[in-house]
């Protein structure tokens, strides 16, 4: 099969799966047996005025008609409004998403660059202590549970030491005071540092076992050995034939890790009070906010499959060996 | 070989023995407290000498009409949720096993919960929450007749045509003590008949920096009220910027007066805007700080109500200034009323409902014309949202052309929220702040009210209140330890760390919520009065509040919560109060047994 058909085929695949996905997430929330309208109902209503809010959010509509709306003003654009304020979907997903960006990304990229530091140093020293202390390391932080490192940190940084700010992705009293840029960025960072620890710490180990496992696998080709043999330098030999090539893996694992990061990470922008789309899915999910969580999914679910099939095109170019 | 065979298969057996163990946890229903079962007596039935003889044990419950009772369920919130009324529940469905029920307590999500019991009416016995109403009207709307539809208040289908007609007079009495009188009536004919069983209501605490503010007012509705930020003083001086932090949990939903009934976005517009909902502090008329009288604020003097004809006449004080500089005059008031009835907009149909119409007689007088008399006016009408002419009437302009004009008008989003309030809107900063600041042109600055003997003097000495959104409640107490916020409610587990702080001062108030169990007044057994006595016997309040709330709390007998001192009956009939369980059980099958109920076995 030639690359140009390879990628009509797989063009297909997403919009099929697309489709199935996002008819899941709406089956889900009518199945559920609950009623978002029930959050907003208070007493002064009067009969009337309760159906008139349930028409409003086309709760009443037959199943066939929302399924076929839903579509409809997806491919508009149109996300419609959240239940919880009336704020368009689009502009709170909008703002959300770049705030956990900020961090999730961020996050991502370094645990990858300092997973695949470690990772390959240590597989080049295979059976030493080291390999030994920083298998065990990566293990015992990637196992450990999210919100209790993230409270900790909190407490001894934040509380205690109070080298860092308590959570939140800025200072109040700060931004109401006209700050410059300079110190809009700076404190932005102040608040980014902590957050960013807790998610590098506790996922590096991740990318530092792939990496580990890719390179011991490279380090039986024979080529090592012809490299050796001619007189490179050990260090040479380390980063430019065996971590080059024991890098393939990682590359398609860290595309769909960065396409997932813009899920946010739900636990640590609930410890750090980080105003991330993460949180907000689950508090909408919470709140039965059927706009805000089919919008949310709708674009993770584009973005994840979109970046999915950019991995397996970089691979093909990244690898000779791989035709399709 | 062998050898590592052999370590490989242990090491699985491990891993699956772990596994079986915790997956076996998980199957098993939620751990309840082991309920003491006395040994049998003999065959002589022993009589009332509780510490002699050995208690019977009861099991299977027979209704009078001859059929065993099918277990049942209480339904209520998560403990994840609501930790307090999930374990309520759970204490009181043992207490109700011993005298042979088959009862358990099921945890629902809120709006699973919702869905079943006001929606559905599928259920047995639920326990839930009520109040927040300082003129409490659910005394009418939770158990009359009207409210047994779908959508309606009245989800326990309690049916008393005596209680409806009594009840809905009662809305029609103005003179306060008559009023009062009956309010206590109706609250003993609800304690007779038991369609609801009142339990607790908690006593919160309140923590705040007395290093930063001082002379906050504790009184209904808790410390860091409106009355509270209007006359704090700062400590160590008046400057130019002293602002005031307060923590929030909940990020608002709108800015929109129209469009949200959420309490926590209410705290924080209720500065803004004149009126509106939740026991508004600055309406035509309010309640005073702390005797909870209804005296008038925007307005002047008393409403002249005519009885023969149903009109009231209010007038207005001038010199009410808008956030813009115009004045506030009784064309706005009357625009808000027909805006109200144009679009039918829901939060505010108890306000108009009965308005006919309502006219200006000159800038600074209204006359209204009720189709009936009801204290709604008072309650309702006269805290009833004021919005501006100048802005609203283009909002309506835009709306009246769209398919949805009321959904529109109610979800439309306002960036710059036009008040009369003391203090004004600055900035929104999405998932971080909402900063407000003075209003130095408020009409009332400076001015005072009475509060018990003292008078309390509205000075603004808080120059800007920031707002800040917080994830997680232990977040924000460490906020407020570490001085990031000034004041915040803290549960009662942490009280000894803050009493331990010179810089902490904790206050304690009575919630106006209670807890209570609702029963399903169609379902048998539930629809019999005695049933209902004697499960409410068996329910030992004091252990409520001493064991599960640390003292922190009040036993309820009343509908109405204790702190609503005006209104809370005080002498409602308190069964089994002081009792031993045993002593309760007792009572409890005395009232069955002369109701017909009979058992599968007692021993």
């Amino acid at each position: 099969m030639s690359m140009e058909r390879y990628i009509l085929s797989r063009v297909i695949q997403i919009i099929i799966i697309f489709f199935i996905v996002m008819s899941i997430i709406f089956l889900l929330f009518r199945v559920i047996p609950s009623d978002p309208t029930s959050f907003l109902l208070t007493p002064s209503m009067t009969a009337e005025a309760k159906e008139a809010i349930r028409e409003q959010f086309g709760l009443n509509e037959p199943i066939i008609t929302q399924y076929y709306l839903y579509f409809k003003n997806f491919f508009h654009g149109n996300f419609g409004n959240s239940f919880y304020g009336g704020r368009s979907v689009m502009n709170i997903i909008k703002e959300r998403m770049l705030n956990s960006i900020f961090l999730v990304t961020t996050a991502v990229i370094l645990s990858y660059i300092i997973g695949i530091t470690v990772g390959k140093a240590i597989a080049w020293k295979r059976g030493s202590k080291t390999e030994k202390f920083f298998v065990g390391l990566g293990l015992w932080f990637y196992t450990m549970f999210t919100p209790w490192l993230g409270i900790l940190f909190l407490w001894i940084f934040a509380f205690k030491l109070h080298l860092f700010p308590l959570g939140g992705m800025i200072t109040s009293e700060v931004w109401i005071a006209n700050p410059s840029l300079i110190e809009k960025i700076c404190d932005l960072i102040h608040h980014l540092i902590l957050p960013l620890i807790t998610y590098v710490v506790l996922w590096f180990g991740g990318y530092m076992l792939l990496m580990r496992n890719s390179m011991l696998e490279t380090l039986r080709e024979d080529y090592i050995i012809t490299a050796r043999a001619k007189g490179l330098k050990e260090k040479d030999i380390r980063d430019k034939h065996a971590a080059r090539n024991a890098l393939l893996p990682i590359v398609t694992a860290f595309a769909i890790s960065i396409s997932f990061s813009i899920t946010g990470a739900v636990l640590i922008e609930t410890v750090f009070s980080w105003p991330g789309i993460g949180r907000t899915i689950v508090e909408a999910t919470l709140r039965q906010d059927y706009p805000l969580v089919q919008g949310a999914f709708a674009i993770i679910t584009i973005v994840v499959l979109i970046a999915n099939f950019m991995a397996d095109i970089a691979y093909a170019y990244l690898d000779p060996r791989i035709s399709y | 070989m062998r050898v590592k065979k052999l370590s490989t298969g242990l090491t699985l057996l491990i891993v699956f023995a772990m596994l079986f163990s915790t997956f076996g946890c998980i199957s098993e229903k939620e751990e309840t407290p082991a309920p003491t079962t006395a040994a049998p007596t003999t065959a002589a039935p022993t009589t009332a000498a509780p510490t002699t003889a050995a208690p019977k044990v009861y099991e299977g419950l027979i209704l009078p009409s001859g059929e065993k009772m099918a277990p049942m369920e209480i339904l209520t919130l998560t403990p994840g949720a609501d930790p307090t009324l999930n374990q309520e529940a759970v204490f009181i469905a043992e207490w109700w096993k011993k005298i042979g029920i088959d009862v358990e307590a099921k945890a629902m999500e809120k709006g699973a919960l919702v869905q079943k019991i006001y929606w559905d009416r599928d259920f047995d016995a639920t326990l839930w929450y009520i109040g927040g109403e300082r003129f409490p009207l659910y005394l009418q709307y939770y158990y009359c007749e009207d409210e047994i539809y779908q959508y309606g208040w009245n989800f326990m289908q309690y049916r008393n045509p005596e209680y409806d007609s009594l009840s809905s007079e009662w809305l029609s009495i103005f003179d306060l003590d008559k009023a009062q009188e009956r309010a206590f009536e109706l609250q003993e004919m609800l304690a007779e008949d038991n369609p609801q069983i009142p339990l607790i209501s908690d006593t919160k605490l309140t923590a705040y920096n007395n290093k930063k503010w001082e002379g906050w007012i504790n009184q209904y509705g808790g410390v860091a009220g409106f009355d509270s930020m209007c006359t704090i003083d700062p400590v160590g001086g008046d400057t130019d910027n002293d602002i005031l932090k307060i923590g929030l949990l909940k990020e608002p939903d709108t800015l929109n007066p129209l469009g949200t009934g959420f309490t926590e976005t209410w705290t924080i517009i209720n500065k803004i805007y004149c009126g509106g909902m939740w026991n508004p502090p600055t309406a035509l008329y309010r309640y005073a700080p702390v005797s909870g009288e209804l005296i008038p604020f925007l307005a002047e003097g008393d409403i002249e109500y005519d009885d023969a004809t149903n009109t009231a006449i209010v007038k207005l004080k001038k010199g009410i200034k808008w956030h813009d500089g115009t004045e506030l005059t009784a064309k706005d008031i009357k625009f808000t009323v027909d805006l109200m009835k144009e679009f039918e907009v829901p939060n505010y149909q108890d306000s108009v409902g009965f308005i006919d119409k309502v006219e200006t007689i000159d800038d600074y007088t209204l006359k209204y014309y009720l189709t009936n008399k009801t204290v709604n006016f008072y309650h309702k009408t006269m805290m009833m949202i004021i919005l501006q002419e100048r802005k609203w009437s283009q909002i309506a302009e835009g709306a009246r052309r769209k398919v949805d004009p009321t959904e529109y008008l109610t979800q439309c989003q306002i960036t710059t929220p036009m008040g009369a309030g003391p203090f004004k809107f600055v900035e929104w900063k999405r998932g971080s702040y909402i900063l407000l600041e003075k209003n130095p042109d408020w009409f009332f600055k400076d001015q005072t009210l009475p509060m018990g003997n003292d008078k309390l003097k509205y000075d603004l000495k808080v120059d800007k209140i920031l707002f800040k959104f917080y994830a997680s409640s232990e977040t924000r107490i460490l906020a407020l330890k570490n001085g990031d916020i000034d004041i915040c409610t803290i549960p009662a587990a942490d009280i000894a760390d803050f009493e331990a702080d010179p810089d902490m001062t904790i206050l304690e108030w009575g919630n106006d919520w209670l807890d209570f169990i609702g029963f399903n007044c169609t379902k048998p057994p539930f629809n019999d009065p005695a049933f209902r006595k004697a499960l409410h016997y068996l329910i030992d309040k004091e252990f409520l509040v001493d064991k599960l709330q640390q003292g922190y709390a009040i036993a309820q007998y009343s509908v109405i919560p204790a702190i609503n001192t005006f209104w809370c009956n005080p002498d409602c009939p308190t069964y089994g109060m002081g009792m031993s369980m045993e002593e309760r059980i007792q009572k409890a099958i005395e009232i069955l047994k002369g109701a017909g109920y009979t058992w599968e076995s007692e021993s």
